[in-house]
């Protein structure tokens, strides 16, 4: 106990042990936010916990104030006898608390709270400092061999210009503790694992991050390996200095096969195979990619994708909007961009200011699709849009300051208020409804204070000026050049459809708390991204030519445990929708997909109604179970990857591919061709797989086929084999 | 499911050497097992760690007694004053017209639509002082299901990824079987309120896929049970998909440019798990109800709740750990007050359906396992998501009510016992209230698992298995 005390006493700047007295903000405050008082499990839950509520983390100070002194007056006070104060005797648990003992007797926290209970429980003058922002005193932490510990301190900046040492007040947690702990006194060290990490100090409504990096002390040599482009300069000097080798280039065949399968969303042909095959030019990868990436498969694989995140589908209800005509339109409008190669700034621009007939206007639809509800909804819909666009999770801030980022009340209500204005109106015909800006409609209202907050972009301070829509502010922000969480968003969901993981993961996730791994790297994509006029195949292209990109996923002894730095390439199991096109285009057999004509591409399929409360409409029972996104909202989790046993067993026996190996027109040539088991055999690899048999596999199965088959049966079984290998299943 | 007697698998030993001579023998599958994940860096929370038997001695001897466990939901939630809790004492509008009888336990008088449960109390464990607090179907249900207090009350809250793993999802993952292919399976299907909506955590919720029960779901009463999924499209038998495994096997074991992969042994090991449920002849056998003699099929009752009881039998004599059967909608069931929920005509309900089929099929299960000797190492636990009021209402009926109700527990070593007590108008609990989180410690104790074993969630955080329960002492001893 008595190194402790001594520990706290250095740890504690003199303003809190000093005789002076404890300022309910500056001081009380702070230790209800530390103690966890105030948190959502606690007494900050939206009706507080066992008859006593606080402002969750502490967003509305002068309202704790009134619970705490006002409120039942002398419950939780005793200016008289303060140790008597029930505020007291909960902390330290000698009377019934739920919390149980947070405090003890002679801690300095209690210390304080006890002191300003005698000091009369006063509230703040007018002249209390905020905090307007806090400061680590490490940037960045590097662990070597020896160093095993750091500590960390908290500066608060105060709007009277003085910074005030908070490291006690703080509140701390690591990313990932296998890597770097932090303690409940700023104090880092370092783990077992080697890695980097960040560690997280939260005060008053702020959070900032350190880097940690830990590394093992062993001899590492670095391969240098040659960089194609940008991008692999910023990785390699990442990963040189986490002492991880990059995996090497992958070879053709693999190279083929995932880039057709990202670009062009199926595998190659045999044709294709071979001709890339016997190619001997030294570029022709960079060649091929810029093939893929003129073909109209890549522009409608990326509709797909834009679709599925704004939701288009047609709804089940015709007055709001959503039927599934308005959705055609809107589908095909999309698609129509993507084939021209509209820059995705204006492309975004375009369903911003929209207004209009839903049926005649694609773009429009951004306000029936994003929120599928009977009305328009401002806070889900700015919620939605600023997930979406800016890869930004505000919805926190509705009722209080989000505890993990910088957002904050002002800046949601703020954003909602580019929303309050959207109205409709029946159109010609049933089906229709017009989408306009209803200039006499509110903006939204604070809910603390009741304040009508004008339309404000996030961040700002001021609100923006506009001519009755804001919408055109909204749009003129959002896409600016100088935007960056607008074209970092865009550039890490383009990085993370090609490289199987965000650069800031998850994709939708962007906050103070969660930074990118590599921030040079997002950095220079969105500076590409902005200088390539937003264009999408100019940041593809860089992508694919990178080495990253080409690597093999085969590890290394350095980099078999990373999973986030991009050492090599990442598994990644094949989307629903690029799982059954490419059943389809392995064995030649179309599969139905209800509502559309005969043919159609799963990729260029959306659900024609929305489900009912039996839950989501997939279209077809084998996206549900290869967990495509059920456009249920706008979360990147609606696209699922994780495997289950009924996705094997639809593989095993279900409707997808059995049926397509009995009336597969080519194995019956095989059989009547009498073609050669060896070459029959290798077709198949190749059709399948985008490689030719092993000589184990061919000697296995040559095995298995007699010279003239009799009938398809044989190559019926191998292909079903191949289509459920593993390596079928995922792009590697 | 029904099999082609043609298709049957001959021996292995006739097999092997039929087509694939050089394909047979897959191991990677019990390398799968032995582990293999694990050293792949895969969080597999199926691998149980084996106590010390000091350890386990410390927990008593009925730590680990039930080998399975066959959980009867009865859903929609049975009236306890007329099935397990009679109040003959308490007013007319209270009583009802339903009467009660003596039962094998002196002094225990259960509902007179129960006579052959009757004659098998004194082999039960009847709590009659069950209390969740929560009036609507789902979320007390998902309450009863998982251990855990819901964050809402609300009726209809949809499941969601972050619910959390049901008591099947538990045992099916902390204490599978390493022999058979099934560890835990829910009968005839999951359950949904009306419109649909199915209750939460009733699955592995945020566990994800490796802690999911197998769902088989199917019409038990039909004539010839059909599981979905596992039916063979035209052309293909459990035969032909074997000898495709051994092909599958000769890629599998080539795969260099997927070694080392979690994301891609996890979806072999799926694959594994399918093939087990397809093709091995324990779960295929187990799951043939036409390999029951007619006299049996009609001594459950021909319901469908009947004929999952038997299933459920079948599948615990092959291994399987839990399984859970799910009181379903019978094709003569009431549409707007399904199963056991019964709002109104609520003695009809019970008289001529509801009784009468689940009186049938519990006594015949526990007959059943009584003449096998299963029964010492097989827990038999009744339960629905909750009671009904105390009071009858204007149709006859009687609503949803949570504040008491009834559980039985058989099997597994129990004696014959009533713990708890409701008030005189079996409305609260007047004794010994028992909240689920205790229920499902004792039922996870007596299936030997550590009621306080942690498991680390998708996050690495650990969680206790149960919202701190703690195993009823007069059921699992000191």
């Amino acid at each position: 106990m008595k190194w402790l005390t001594l520990l706290l006493a250095l740890l504690f700047p003199a303003t809190i042990l000093a005789e002076s007295v404890p300022s309910f903000r500056q001081d009380v405050m702070p230790i209800l936010f530390r103690a966890g008082c105030n948190a959502g499990t606690c007494h900050g839950a939206a009706k507080g916990k066992d008859g006593f509520m606080l402002s969750l983390f502490g967003y509305d100070p002068a309202g704790d104030y009134h619970r705490i002194v006002n409120d039942i007056a002398g419950r939780r006070i005793n200016t008289a006898m303060p140790e008597r104060s029930l505020l007291l005797l909960k902390s330290l648990g000698k009377v019934p608390h739920t919390g149980g003992e947070i405090f003890s007797i002679d801690s300095p926290y209690y210390r304080t709270l006890h002191d300003w209970i005698a000091a009369g429980a006063p509230d703040d003058r007018e002249n209390v400092p905020d905090t307007t922002g806090i400061e680590l005193s490490e940037e960045r932490l590097v662990f070597e061999g020896g160093t095993q510990h750091a500590q960390l301190r908290v500066f608060a900046h105060q709007s009277d210009g003085s910074r005030r040492d908070v490291t006690h007040l703080a509140l701390y947690h690591s990313n990932n503790p296998a890597v770097a702990t932090i303690d409940e006194n700023g104090r880092v060290g370092a783990a077992d694992a080697a890695g980097d990490t960040h560690v997280f100090a939260r005060y008053s409504r702020f959070a900032i991050g350190a880097s940690v990096t830990v590394l093992k002390a062993d001899r590492f040599v670095w391969p240098d390996p040659v960089a194609n482009n940008y991008i692999d300069r910023h990785l390699f000097e990442r990963l040189q200095k986490l002492r991880i080798a990059p995996s090497e280039p992958c070879d053709d065949e693999t190279f083929l096969r995932r880039v057709t399968l990202d670009l062009a969303a199926r595998p190659p042909t045999p044709e294709e195979y071979r001709a890339f095959m016997a190619d001997t030019s030294k570029d022709k990868r960079a060649a091929k990619i810029d093939v893929l990436l003129a073909d109209d498969a890549f522009a409608d694989l990326w509709t797909s994708l834009w679709a599925e995140q704004l939701r288009v589908m047609g709804g089940n209800y015709a007055p709001v909007g959503t039927h599934i005509k308005a959705a055609d339109t809107f589908y095909e409008w999309i698609r129509r961009q993507m084939r021209e190669g509209r820059p995705l700034d204006q492309f975004v621009a375009d369903m911003v200011t929209a207004s209009g007939s839903n049926l005649a206007n694609g773009p429009v639809n951004l306000y029936t699709m994003l929120v599928h509800k009977p009305r328009i909804e401002p806070k889900p819909l700015a919620a939605d849009f600023s997930q979406v666009f800016l890869g930004v999770q505000l919805q926190c801030a509705e009722c209080h300051n989000h505890p993990f980022d910088r957002w904050n009340m002002d800046d949601y209500y703020g954003f909602v208020s580019f929303f309050t204005g959207l109205s409709r109106k029946p159109g010609a015909e049933p089906r229709e409804q017009r989408i306009y800006w209803d200039t006499t409609r509110p903006p939204a209202r604070h809910l603390v204070d009741d304040r009508a907050m004008e339309p404000k972009v996030l961040g700002a301070v001021e609100p923006v000026e506009h001519d009755g829509d804001p919408r055109a502010a909204l749009a003129r922000w959002l896409t600016s050049p100088e935007n960056e969480l607008f074209s970092r968003n865009l550039a890490n969901r383009i990085w993370a459809q090609l490289m199987g993981r965000g650069i800031i993961h998850p994709v939708d996730d962007v906050r103070v708390t969660n930074p990118p791994v590599n921030e040079p790297l997002l950095a220079d994509l969105a500076a590409h991204l902005v200088d390539s006029g937003f264009n999408l195949r100019s940041l593809v292209r860089d992508i694919c030519n990178s080495r990253a990109y080409q690597l093999s996923s085969t590890p290394n002894d350095t980099n078999r445990r990373d999973t986030r730095q991009f050492s090599r390439a990442y598994l990644r199991r094949l989307r629903a929708d690029v799982f059954v096109d490419s059943v389809v285009s392995v064995t030649g057999m179309p599969r139905g997909l209800g509502g559309f004509p005969e043919g159609t591409r799963a990729i260029d399929y959306y659900p024609r109604s929305s489900g009912g409360t039996e839950g989501p409409n997939f279209g077809d029972d084998v996206f549900k179970c290869f967990g495509r996104s059920a456009r249920g909202s706008v979360s990147s989790t609606e696209t699922k990857s994780a495997p289950t046993v009924s996705q094997a067993l639809h593989l095993s026996v279900g409707d997808t591919i059995q049926p397509r190996l009995q009336c597969n027109g080519a194995l019956a040539e095989y059989v009547k061709a009498k073609t050669p088991p060896a070459t029959a055999i290798e077709e198949l690899f190749i059709r399948c797989l985008a490689r030719k048999p092993t000589g184990e596999e061919l000697a296995g199965f040559l095995k298995l086929i007699p010279e003239s088959p009799a009938n398809t049966q044989p190559y019926e079984d191998l292909v079903w084999a191949l289509l459920n290998s593993t390596e079928f299943m995922f792009n590697h | 499911m029904t099999f082609d007697s043609r298709d049957r698998n001959p021996p292995l030993e006739a097999c092997a050497g039929r087509r694939h001579p050089r394909l047979a023998a897959p191991t990677r599958r019990e390398w799968l097992r032995a582990g293999g994940l694990g050293a792949l860096g895969v969080s597999l929370p199926a691998l149980f760690r084996a106590e010390s038997a000091a350890a386990v001695a410390a927990k008593g001897s009925s730590f680990g007694r039930a080998k399975s466990c066959v959980l009867l939901f009865l859903s929609g939630g049975p009236p306890q004053h007329d099935t397990f809790d009679p109040k003959p004492d308490a007013p007319i509008e209270v009583r009802g017209t339903i009467g009660s009888i003596r039962s094998s336990v002196p002094g225990l008088h259960v509902s007179e639509l129960l006579p052959r449960t009757a004659k098998q109390m004194h082999r039960v464990a009847l709590i009659r002082s069950m209390t969740t607090d929560i009036h609507s179907h789902s979320t007390s249900g998902a309450y009863m299901l998982s251990g855990y207090v819901p964050p809402s009350k609300a009726e209809n809250v949809p499941p969601s990824a972050q619910d959390w793993p049901s008591l099947a999802a538990a045992v099916g993952a902390l204490n599978p079987n390493p022999d058979s292919p099934l560890s835990s399976v829910i009968l005839p299907g999951l359950i949904y309120n009306n419109g649909n909506i199915n209750w939460p955590c009733q699955t592995a919720g945020f566990m994800g896929p490796t802690w999911q029960p197998q769902v088989l779901k199917c019409d038990p009463a039909a004539e010839k049970v059909r599981i979905e999924g596992l039916a063979f499209a035209d052309g293909m038998s459990p035969l032909r998909l074997r000898d495709r495994m051994a092909l599958r096997e000769t890629i599998e074991q080539q795969r260099q440019a997927i070694e080392g992969s979690p994301a891609a042994a996890e979806f072999d090991l799926m694959h594994q798990r399918a093939y087990d449920l397809l093709h091995s002849e324990a779960s295929r056998d187990a799951l043939d109800l036409e390999r029951e003699l007619e006299t049996t099929r009609d001594r459950y009752g021909r319901s469908a709740f009947g004929q999952s009881v038997l299933m459920a039998r079948r599948l615990v004599e092959a291994g399987v750990r839990l399984v859970q059967v799910n009181w379903s909608r019978e094709a003569d069931d009431s549409t707007g007050s399904p199963m056991w929920d019964t709002h109104q005509n609520n003695e009809k309900s019970l008289r001529e359906r509801l009784c009468p089929r689940f009186d049938q099929a519990f006594d015949a299960l526990l007959a059943d396992l009584t003449a096998s000797g299963l029964l010492d190492e097989t827990l038999v636990v009744v339960m629905g998501e909750f009671g009904r009021t105390p009071k009858i209402n204007k149709s006859g009926g009687r609503d949803h009510w949570g504040s008491v109700f009834s559980v039985a527990l058989a099997g597994a070593g129990i004696d014959g016992q009533v713990i708890g007590a409701s008030d005189k108008i079996g409305a609260f609990p007047d004794d010994r209230p028992v909240r689920p989180p205790d229920l499902a410690a004792t039922i996870l104790h007596l299936l030997g698992i550590d009621p306080r074993h942690e498991f680390m969630d998708l996050i690495q955080r650990p969680r206790l298995v149960t919202d701190g329960g703690v195993p009823l002492r007069e059921i699992v001893g000191a």
